[in-house]
């Protein structure tokens, strides 16, 4: 039997919370059993598993919602058995998949909810929900009147995020918080969840059952089966050296591509051959591998030229449909990319302007490590 | 995974098993207790002289138990059978493509009628229709049919569009559209409807008493008058019994007729 | 020529020399038809029915009179809104539609009650100065017809009120003039004088009391039998069994044992405790009413989504503030309704306090039913009715005014 308490830990940064040995049974049914994880501060560790495995469970002990039957769950020193139960939750924001937004309440109530609860002065609490609203990209004007029923899944999502980052809190417990949106919109979360993340840097514990979303999101990928930890490691290295025949089928036969939604498009970013004029016949050596981007007045791409192989192509350009954003993964940039034959994918930024692409060379270099 | 569910299936299926049993004899014990008290004289004197041993009389001067029960009987599952016809009827009509337009006015009729006390239909009976069982009957069923009525209009409401759209995709005329398709959905919230039409009715009927329905509300009237409890008592004994029966007797119609 | 072009559609189309449909006749009623021919039906069946019961004092026998029986004007009066409504069917414009159903509405009220103080001053020129009369069941069928059409228009609009109080106003203008003097509601009415106000007065305050106990101890209850499974276990099998007594008999199963208790311990008699009387009435009432308030108050504490909840948790709220600030707000609109179910039911039941010797208009009512008096058992019920809507109407707003606006115009579970 290999060792559970001895998983790697990330090296460049310190514990936030450390759990120890904790057990918790249901009854006759051990739900967790010897349970020892360190969460790495300023990262997003993720829970996942299959249902039933205890990752959602973990997560409640972590905020005092499940109570442990045993072992320990250390928070800078101090056991969280010793805090007051309502400090302890106030000071970890709280995001799960059926968001809980009061229903009675409006939008702007909705997010203000934790820091009314800690008593902030008003006038501070109404600037922070409108920075919040801007932070997950919702209209304060339009927005803040609204009451939950009129939202989409989506937006209340948003607003479930809003509400949960609402006091500031150092740490951030997700419990599948977007396994109820369709594909489409949850993708766009992701990005919006790296985003936000890339900026306020929060230890963030994230449960899923969805791997790409997993490998995607996480700095710290802990795999779980029957209320075990199976292995804890970085992505790129479990995905590297998977331990065990369970986590090897559970991250699947295409290990290759899932090492795609490792990275984001930003990382590979390079600068393009751009303009406004077109370019009916690119110079074979002008292009390597290389597109040329036809932009309009505003630096929209809308249309790209390549070589491929001894042949002049010129494919038109939707914004959206065939571009991908400086968040989204490699993998989606390779489906772009297959999708319009291009050598490479154009990556837009903000107003959906042109600035920067993604090479297949560049993907492929990286999918073999 | 696959054996534990099936042994939790054949868990539940005995417990179910059991329920039935138990059901059925406490249907069976209720009937009895009704039959016993129903029948005796000697039986209801006993039952009420040991509760209230100061009254001077335990049963009614001019009519036994067993005729005035026979009477609120009656009354009650004429009324219920006719407001479980004509309001069946009408739910499906209205829930047909020719009949949706009346949907909105019989749900107002519904809101409106409900506002009413069941007290004052009944009494109201009397001004408009005149005294005797009949007015009664009349506004038994007139109360009733409402909430049938509504349960019914529900009930088709909430069958799945699929599956009249797979029902219609198999070439199923209107009607075998309606009977094989629509009704055994509906049918459960029909019965509940049905059912709470019943036991209103009984507690209703008592007070048709007052407007010459007959019935149970004639003992409990004449105790209220000699401000004797023990005959008001003997007259409720019946009628929460009938509705007890009632109860099981829904219920295990229920489980019988379950799709 | 028309053919029809299938068995479920009621088209017929005409076809053309080389088959092309040159014109298509529709034969489906609309809407505004099939409603306007229900309506319709009504007023029809209302003429085969006495409009008024005319005697010539208070114990003679009834004589009945038709609606076809009537003068002339009565009978053009009644016509015009039916007609109305017939135009209305074949409306094609939307104004045109709304004053029709509107002017057929208003009418249809205004008219019954000029037709009855005509027949006022007719009937005491026929039987002298003792005569009184009554509406009959022609007359409710006709009336009954004017609220389906209330009850079909797409909206109630202000100027359906309007005409509603217009017509009451000119009820009242008519009324006096002495023109319905004879009716016999008018005529037990006077005989009873302050007494109608009185029970007026002694119904409310029957209601009112009975539904505070109520209130005060069916929401306690509910909140036990929600957070404790024993506490559900006790109250739930108690008020199936409550539901199954008839309201009339809770009344006399009370007088017994209270009369036995008030000669047991003095002092309970002078506080007005005894077998008979408000005391008991007040009791059963308030007992019977525990089923509605418990009933709903459980439902909407219990269907508030549990994720709510969670996130109150999670967010760091204590429990007394998840119950302030979440659990209660929610729950209201339900607990509301419960209590108005509660209030309609008892203003009703309050009616039978009367037979074990209470007062309010049960009083009259049941007066009115040992004497045969029609009149006196339909102004007693009339004033139910009406203390019933005003109170519902009431109620509504007040539910309307302290519930959430996000929470507003959303159906509330029954229990």
């Amino acid at each position: 039997m290999q060792s559970h308490h001895n998983h790697p830990v990330l090296t460049d940064t310190h514990s936030f919370l450390t759990v120890k040995n904790i057990a918790v049974n249901y009854g006759e049914i051990a739900a967790l059993q010897d349970v020892t994880l360190s969460i790495p501060a300023n990262r997003v560790t993720v829970l996942i598993g299959p249902s039933g495995c205890g990752k959602s469970t973990t997560l409640r002990c972590l905020n005092g919602l499940v109570k442990i039957d045993g072992g320990s769950i250390t928070y800078e020193d101090e056991g969280i058995q010793d805090l007051s139960e309502t400090d302890l939750r106030r000071s970890m924001g709280y995001a799960i998949q059926s968001v809980g937004l009061m229903p009675h309440l409006s939008v702007e109530e909705n997010v203000d909810l934790v820091p009314r609860l800690l008593g902030w002065p008003k006038a501070s609490r109404t600037e922070r929900v409108e920075k919040l609203l801007k932070l997950v990209r919702l209209e304060p004007e339009i927005y803040s009147k609204k009451y939950p029923h009129e939202l989409s899944g989506g937006e209340a999502q948003r607003i479930g995020f809003a509400r949960a980052l609402g006091a500031d809190p150092p740490m951030l417990l997700m419990d599948e918080p977007f396994g109820a949106v369709d594909p489409l919109n949850r993708e766009q979360l992701q990005d919006e969840f790296i985003r936000i993340q890339r900026q306020l840097k929060k230890t963030v514990v994230f449960v899923t059952h969805d791997l790409d979303e997993a490998i995607r999101l996480a700095d710290y990928l802990v795999i779980m089966k029957d209320g075990k930890i199976v292995q804890a490691d970085a992505p790129e290295r479990i995905l590297a050296s998977p331990r065990g025949e369970f986590v090897e089928r559970f991250l699947g036969p295409d290990r290759a591509l899932q090492r795609l939604t490792l990275f984001t498009a930003d990382r590979l970013m390079e600068k393009v051959l751009s303009g406004v004029e077109e370019k009916p016949a690119l110079a074979p050596d002008e292009s390597s591998n290389r597109t040329y981007w036809q932009v309009d007045a505003e630096g929209k791409p809308i249309a790209g030229y390549a070589w491929v192989g001894d042949k002049a192509i010129r494919r038109l350009i939707v914004n959206g449909t065939h571009t991908v954003q400086q968040y989204s993964s490699l993998k989606e940039c390779v489906s772009k990319i297959l999708n319009l034959g291009l050598p490479s994918a154009a990556v837009v930024c903000e107003e959906g302007r042109l600035c920067g692409e993604v090479r297949f060379e560049t993907i492929q270099q990286i999918s073999q490590g | 995974m696959g054996r534990c569910a099936l042994k939790l299936y054949s868990k539940s299926a005995k417990a179910e098993d059991t329920n039935l049993t138990k059901r059925v004899l406490l249907l069976a014990l209720l009937v009895t207790l009704l039959l016993l008290f129903m029948l005796s004289e000697q039986v209801q004197t006993l039952i009420l002289s040991f509760l209230f041993p100061s009254e001077g009389r335990y049963t009614h001067s001019r009519k036994t138990i067993l005729q005035m029960t026979g009477e609120h009987i009656m009354l009650t599952l004429l009324a219920t059978a006719l407001a479980a016809t004509v309001g069946v009827l009408i739910g499906i009509a209205v829930t047909r493509k020719g009949g949706q337009d009346f949907q909105i006015l019989i749900l107002r009729l519904n809101a409106f009628i409900q506002t009413f006390p069941p007290s004052a239909v009944i009494i109201l009976a009397y001004p408009v229709l005149g005294f005797g069982w009949k007015p009664a009957l009349l506004a038994l069923f007139l109360y009733s049919l409402f909430p049938i009525l509504g349960n019914t209009v529900v009930g088709f409401q909430s069958v799945a569009p699929e599956i009249k759209e797979s029902a219609r995709g198999m070439g199923m005329t209107a009607l075998q559209q309606l009977w094989i398709a629509e009704f055994p959905q509906a049918w459960p919230m029909i019965l509940t409807g049905i059912r709470h039409s019943y036991i209103l009715n009984l507690g209703t009927a008592a007070i048709a008493a007052v407007i010459g329905g007959g019935g149970l509300g004639t003992i409990i009237i004449s105790g209220l008058a000699l401000r004797n409890s023990a005959l008001v008592l003997s007259g409720t004994i019946v009628i929460s019994l009938l509705a007890f029966i009632g109860e099981q007797v829904f219920l295990l119609l229920s489980r019988f007729t379950r799709t | 020529m028309y053919r029809s072009i299938s068995s479920d559609t009621c088209f017929l189309e005409k076809l053309g020399p080389n088959g092309v449909i040159v014109d298509r006749a529709d034969f489906r009623l609309n809407f505004q038809q099939k409603l306007a021919s229900v309506v319709l039906l009504l007023f029809f069946a209302s003429f085969f029915f006495p409009f008024y019961l005319a005697r010539e004092n208070r114990i003679s026998e009834d004589i009945q009179s038709g609606l076809l029986s009537l003068s002339p004007l009565c009978i053009l009066f009644l016509m015009l809104p039916p007609l109305l409504i017939a135009l209305h069917a074949f409306a094609r414009k939307g104004w045109m539609k709304e004053v029709t159903i509107t002017l057929s509405g208003v009418l249809g009220l205004f008219f019954p009650m000029m037709v009855l103080a005509i027949v006022g001053s007719d009937v005491s020129d026929a039987f002298g100065s003792l005569a009184r009369y009554s509406p009959a069941s022609g007359m409710y069928l006709y009336l009954t017809a004017v609220i389906i059409i209330f009850l079909m228009k797409p909206k109630f609009r202000l100027y359906d009120l309007s005409g509603m109080i217009l017509v009451a106003l000119a009820v009242m203008f008519v009324a006096s003039k002495g023109s319905y003097d004879r009716l016999g509601i008018v005529l037990e009415g006077r005989n009873f004088g302050s007494r109608v106000t009185r029970e007026v007065l002694a119904h409310i305050r029957l209601t009112f009391i009975s539904l505070g106990i109520s209130i005060v101890i069916g929401i306690p209850l509910a909140l036990a039998s929600f957070q404790g499974k024993r506490a559900k276990k006790i109250v739930f099998p108690f008020l199936n069994l409550l539901q199954t007594i008839p309201s009339i008999a809770l009344f006399g199963l009370l007088i017994t044992p209270l009369s036995l208790l008030s000669r047991t311990f003095p002092f309970l008699r002078e506080m007005g405790i005894k077998g008979i009387g408000n005391a008991p009435a007040i009791i059963a009432l308030s007992t019977y009413a525990l089923y509605p308030i418990i009933r709903y108050s459980f439902t909407a504490f219990s269907s508030i989504e549990e994720s709510v909840i969670q996130a109150a948790k999670g967010m760091g709220m204590n429990p007394f503030q998840i119950w302030r600030m979440v659990r209660f707000p929610l729950a209201a609109p339900g607990v509301l309704h419960g209590i108005r179910v509660a209030l309609i039911q008892t203003i009703g039941n309050a009616t039978l306090a009367k037979l074990i010797g209470g007062d309010g208009l049960g009083v009259l009512v049941f007066e009115g039913l040992g004497q045969a008096s029609v009149d006196m058992v339909l102004l007693g019920m009339l004033l139910i009715i009406a203390l019933t809507i005003a109170s519902d109407r009431i109620f509504q707003i007040f539910i309307y005014l302290v519930t959430p606006p996000a929470l507003r115009g959303k159906a509330v579970g029954n229990g």
